[in-house]
């Protein structure tokens, strides 16, 4: 229950619409990777990288500068949205639940 | 008036039953992510536009291909009841961006009204997290229809393009039938509607056109190079190539 609701507060601080991009991130040993592409499959580059908490507080930032970008675990206990936005419209976000952000 | 409706009533039992499919129905073809990753299959052996089941044996394989890599699905499947008959359901959490291809490989059925057995290598696509890479996967298949159209994010009216291979080779002229799963109890204005046939070109390429929304399958039928024993008599095989698409409404 805990869980839906913070994905619900994590949904409702989206922004609103995503646009060309995909972002996709996970988790590999005590660092968060993070992967955005664009339609085509072509790696996004230079785009701006924005890890908030489930209180919507900005944890990290970050750009991006080739098919994987890393930042540290952070926001284990209320999940994490990151938002990448490529700009001209093309952003995106992914969620990771507390369940998600475990070190591997 | 009762012997008109006796005379039709035994018409109506001595009809030809419609077409067999091999069925994967996802809960969602098109994931997203964010607001889950798991989604449902339910496999059954059917007559979809009639909503009609068979029993279902458990299946000698069930799998999931993304990006190269078959990962064996057989043991997550639970039985299940569908269209009122033995089938099986599984769940499967997505664990990356792009196509994920659900193949399943059936023991043979022995259907005694068409004196055969029965074996369809069925399959779907889904898409998971706005990646459609690998939309165009073979799986390299006894017998298998290539999607040459996306076989997701199709507009109801779309065409549907594939090529039927049968042993890795392109089979002109191939027949395929056409059915829609009719879960909104569509009435077929002709028994003809209800499996519609085509046929593939020399290159093995077929298309169709899907008139509205929903899942539709297509099965391509050929008789396998070998047979198999049934009390004690050599029995012929129809393999199938069947893959399920869903078109989408517009809204």
């Amino acid at each position: 229950m805990k869980v839906i609701a913070m994905i619900a507060a994590l949904l409702a601080a989206t922004p609103a619409l995503a646009h060309g991009l995909n972002v996709f991130a996970s988790v590999e040993g005590e660092q968060i990777v993070i992967e955005a592409r664009f339609a085509n499959g072509r790696a996004a580059l230079g785009a701006k990288v924005q890890v908030f908490d489930g209180n919507d507080i900005l944890l990290v930032t970050a750009t991006t500068s080739g098919e994987e970008t890393r930042v540290p675990l952070v926001g284990q206990d209320t999940g994490v949205r990151i938002v990448v936005d490529a700009g001209d419209g093309h952003s995106d976000y992914w969620i990771m639940t507390p369940a998600d952000l475990v070190a591997q | 008036m009762f012997r008109n409706a006796l005379f039709a009533s035994l018409l109506c039992t001595a009809t030809a039953a419609h077409a067999h499919y091999g069925m994967i129905i996802p809960s969602e073809n098109m994931v997203t992510g964010n607001e889950g990753r798991e989604i449902a299959l339910t496999l059954s052996f059917s007559h979809p536009f009639e909503e009609a089941g068979m029993e279902m044996a458990p299946p000698a394989r069930f799998t999931v291909t993304h990006d190269g890599a078959t990962t064996d699905l057989t043991g997550t499947l639970t039985p299940a009841t569908v269209m009122g008959a033995d089938g099986f359901t599984t769940r499967y959490t997505l664990p990356r961006p792009g196509s994920h291809v659900f193949a399943l490989e059936p023991v043979p059925y022995w259907e005694p009204a068409e004196d055969a057995f029965i074996l369809h290598y069925t399959k779907t696509y889904v898409s998971a997290f706005g990646d459609d890479e690998g939309w165009d996967a073979e799986l390299g298949l006894k017998t298998e229809i290539v999607p040459l159209s996306k076989p997701f994010a199709l507009w109801a009216g779309n065409v549907f393009q594939g090529i039927v291979k049968r042993d890795g080779a392109a089979l002109p002229y191939a027949e395929v039938e056409v059915e829609h799963y009719n879960t909104e109890g569509r009435a077929a204005p002709d028994e003809l509607m209800i499996t519609q046939t085509i046929k593939a070109d020399a290159n093995g390429v077929f298309t169709y056109a899907a008139p509205f929304a929903g899942w539709w399958g297509f099965a391509a039928l050929t008789e396998a190079d070998y047979t198999l024993p049934m009390d004690g008599q050599d029995k012929g095989v129809e393999l199938g190539a069947v893959i399920w698409v869903h078109f989408e409404d517009v809204k």
